[in-house]
């Protein structure tokens, strides 16, 4: 393989403590190293003079491949009109827009300088096709995360509090399945939507059938989660999503994040609260919750949110949280598909639009940038639109653009709703993030989150060679003054490394590579194993339709896996 | 202004995208500048004069015509037009006067899928068949999408679905059609003056549909309203025993739905319910 040496670019490597300084990298075997250590003859020298030289994105939550992600393609015919663009040298054809293919959705990433990608929610039941899904998606490095709120199996080892048995079944399905974390969502809402019920449940619901509340679920998840030492903790997409007056209940959520914590650790991290940022009574006096979020945040140290922010136009909503879906089917009264996925958890799918004018969606637009601007606190607070339920992943420029920028807020402001902006704190709000701040939250903060600082996230001797290089100048531009700028060259890197690799140059890609499939392995005891297996072998025939046998997804179904082993303690 | 007359240089055994072909981007340009205008045969874009011969008349006219030999591999012909007026020679192709906004169109012969869709003024005259999705909306998209205004008349008999998603203006067919004219529409008009192949107005929300012969099947979501001597739309009209149906109740829509009593006996135990030479609701 080529070695590679980028010189003279300006790095921005946070978690080595490297703000703006003009340092050498050298590329050599899909790794980094010394720059002196590399064979001149042997080596391509990148011209990075003025350039600004960070370490692959990494994406925190994003929903790119699953059976959900593929049904919503089938209903979006519409958006396949006027998007095709043919495949040439040697790439593939790209079509889509709000759900867009698995190549577009590759090449997007690459091009936006970002590597690696995490599948937020798959049902156990269906990861296979999530991995089919995964396998296809072109240069990015992927994993995919469990859902297991409404889970039987795992809500029986909780309504008996079994701590060690649910901690084992957790291992047991992460191993099953090849996943890498707990997603958790609204938890206990898909379970009472099999009784009809779902719609609102609250922390402290009583669930039907199991003696259980969420505020339960969370937590033996939780303390689970950081038994078994997991790289990630739960990912908690809160309960009351997309109900007004839902914000205090992410907050009595958030506080639920240090009551299972070990030291510093992030215990919890809240997903997309903007969906649960609401304040009012009804949605006539929505108003934002954004405030009192980011006040909590800021105290309870064990625990992030990532924004979900809105971006105004179309967007195909999906979720795993299957009865507000249903509700949001009556609002915007057009399609609607939904799936019950046996034993386990339901989905559905609705096409939205967030126009400018809306009160509704102006108030939402406003409490993502809010908790971002007033916690302060990028290692925590991460950038992401929820691909595609809040706007396309094509347009985290835009929000980095408003992050960095008050000019390109009140640009925004002036189209938008007057009477809801009265109601938020935004237009008060005078912080900007600099460049140092968003390589944080896109870069060093997620690697750390996902347990992956060894070798991602970072520029450092050893760590994967995933590199984004921008045309900016960091030193030279306002990103205040000229966000337009900002938001330009953030959208087009100049150069994308992966493994080692030059995939994008001058803003195409130029090669198409296939990512690894990142799962964990955690050691559990034999006896515990033994168990474990016994049981779920035992409750298999009642619960499920298909065969135990037919259920674990097999490594060589997968095109790239990459194992992470965690030590448990177990 | 002149008359253009466009003739293709071979058989065609791919579809050719001539969308370029309107009055509105043909208006004003010389013959040179008409021949170096983007047509696609397949996935090959060429030039306009390579695969066609366009001569000109210098007769004067009152607009711009466009006079097209048959090929029913030419698509989307007429496409955004505004003015001027199109006699295609036989055969047409798929979406003619796709998005047409104005201006007049005549087709000699058959017309194919996709007549007039998204249409919002102008009118299109066919003297043969049209096929399925005559002026109506692209799968997938929110229903009153298709045709908004402007006339269809086709003189023969037209395919499936014909009106999908309509929200406004006119199409009239002197033959029958297949089945689900006027699915999921939300305004405009339909006259079928011979029988449709069942299903008539599903989902429909509001709107007219007319028809003049045998139906063999309607959705049991309409309910009868009253029995009337007459069913028109325009000028054109059918007479003799026509019952009103009001629906799509499934989606609680308010269309009126007019079918001949007189040839279809079945719908007599609807007629029944009301008092015979009811009151015109309408």
């Amino acid at each position: 393989m080529k070695s590679f040496l980028i010189k003279g670019g300006i790095v921005y490597d946070p978690l080595n403590g490297v703000e703006g300084e003009v340092i050498d990298i050298g590329l050599r075997n899909g790794v980094i190293v010394d720059p002196s250590s590399l064979d001149p003859r042997e080596t391509i020298v990148v011209d990075a003079r003025g350039m600004m030289v960070v370490p692959g994105g990494i994406d925190v939550h994003s929903h790119i491949a699953g059976p959900k992600v593929n049904t919503g393609r089938v209903m979006m015919v519409e958006d396949h009109y006027l998007t095709n663009i043919p495949g040439k040298m040697g790439l593939r054809s790209q079509t889509g827009r709000t759900v867009p293919n698995v190549y577009k959705i590759g090449y997007g990433y690459a091009r936006l300088g970002y590597t690696t990608v995490v599948e937020a929610a798959s049902p156990p039941l269906k990861t296979r096709h999530t991995h089919e899904e995964l396998d296809s998606i072109p240069i990015i490095d992927k994993m995919t995360l469990i859902l297991m709120d409404s889970n039987w199996i795992a809500l029986d080892y909780i309504s008996e509090g079994d701590l060690k048995g649910l901690a084992g079944y957790i291992a047991w399905l992460l191993h099953a399945t090849k996943g890498y974390g707990v997603k958790i969502v609204d938890p206990g809402a898909d379970l009472a939507w099999l009784y009809g019920k779902g719609y609102g449940i609250d922390l402290d619901t009583q669930l039907p059938e199991y003696n259980l509340t969420p505020r339960e679920i969370i937590l033996m998840l939780g303390e689970a989660s950081t038994l078994l030492n997991l790289p990630h903790p739960i990912h908690v997409h809160c309960n009351r999503l997309g109900y007004p007056g839902n914000y205090s209940t992410t907050t009595r959520t958030l506080e639920l994040s240090s009551k299972y914590s070990t030291g510093n650790k992030i215990s919890m991290h809240i997903t997309h609260v903007q969906f649960t940022g609401y304040k009012g009574s009804t949605w006539a006096t929505l108003g934002s919750g954004g405030e009192e979020i980011a006040r909590i945040l800021r105290r309870q140290r064990n625990a992030s949110v990532d924004l979900g922010q809105i971006i105004f136009g179309s967007v195909t909503t999906m979720t795993a949280d299957a009865p507000f879906e249903h509700v949001l089917f009556h609002i915007s009264r057009w399609k609607w598909a939904f799936a019950d996925v046996e034993a386990e958890t339901a989905s559905g799918i609705v096409p939205y639009r967030y126009r400018r004018r809306n009160y509704v969606n102006t108030v939402q637009w406003t409490i993502g940038l809010e908790v971002a601007l007033l916690t302060k606190d990028p290692w925590r607070t991460f950038i992401t639109t929820d691909h595609p339920n809040a706007g396309p992943f094509t347009k985290y420029p835009r929000v980095i653009a408003w992050l960095m920028s008050r000019r390109a807020r009140e640009e925004e402001m002036k189209k938008v709703n007057r009477r809801a902006l009265k109601k938020t704190a935004l237009p008060a709000v005078d912080e900007e993030f600099d460049f140092n701040d968003i390589i944080i939250a896109t870069r060093a903060a997620p690697a750390k989150l996902l347990g992956l600082e060894d070798f991602k996230g970072h520029l450092g001797i050893g760590a994967q060679a995933d590199i984004a290089i921008y045309n900016i100048d960091p030193g030279k531009v306002d990103p205040s003054r000229d966000w337009k700028i900002v938001e330009k060259a953030l959208s087009r890197a100049e150069y994308v490394f992966k493994d080692g690799r030059i995939v994008v140059r001058g803003g195409r890609v130029v090669e198409e590579t296939y990512g690894s499939t990142l799962y964990v392995k955690p050691e559990i005891p034999e006896d515990l194993s033994k168990t474990i297996v016994d049981k779920v072998r035992e409750m298999f025939p009642y619960y499920y339709s298909i065969q135990y046998s037919n259920f674990i997804v097999d490594l060589s179904e997968i095109r790239k896996p990459r194992e992470i082993p965690v030590k448990t303690l177990l | 202004m002149p008359r253009y007359f466009i003739q293709p240089k071979k058989e065609f055994h791919v579809p050719v995208d001539a969308r370029s072909m309107s009055p509105d981007n043909i208006k004003g340009k010389s013959i040179k500048e008409i021949l170096e205008l983007p047509v696609w045969e397949g996935n090959s874009r060429l030039r306009l004069g390579e695969i066609f011969e366009v001569s000109c008349s210098p007769e004067p006219e009152d607009t711009v015509e466009l006079i097209i030999d048959s090929s029913n591999k030419i698509r989307y012909v007429g496409y955004k037009m505004s003015e001027g007026r199109i006699i295609i020679e036989g055969e047409a192709g798929c979406f003619l006067g796709y998005k047409m906004k104005g201006g007049m169109m005549i087709v000699r012969g058959n017309a194919d899928s996709w007549l007039g869709s998204k249409m919002k003024d102008g009118i299109i005259e066919v003297f043969g068949n049209a096929g399925d999705h005559l002026g109506s909306k692209l799968p997938g998209e929110k229903p009153g999408k298709g045709m908004s205004g402007g006339e269809i008349i086709v003189h023969g008999s037209a395919g499936s679905y014909i009106g999908e998603g309509m929200s406004g203006g006119r199409i009239i067919v002197e033959g029958s059609s297949g089945i689900m004219p006027g699915y999921s529409m939300i305004g405009g008009s339909i006259f079928i003056r011979g029988g449709c192949n069942g299903l008539p107005g599903a989902r429909m929300v509001k709107g007219k549909i007319v028809i003049g012969g045998v139906v063999p099947r309607i959705l049991p979501s309409f309910h009868p309203d009253s029995v009337l001597s007459k069913g028109k739309v325009g000028k054109w009209a059918v007479t003799g025993r026509i019952l009103l149906l009001i629906g799509d109740s499934v989606v609680g829509g308010r269309g009126r739905l007019y079918l001949n009593l007189d040839l279809n006996k079945y719908l007599e135990e609807l007629a029944e319910l009301l008092e015979v030479g009811g009151v015109e609701a309408w």
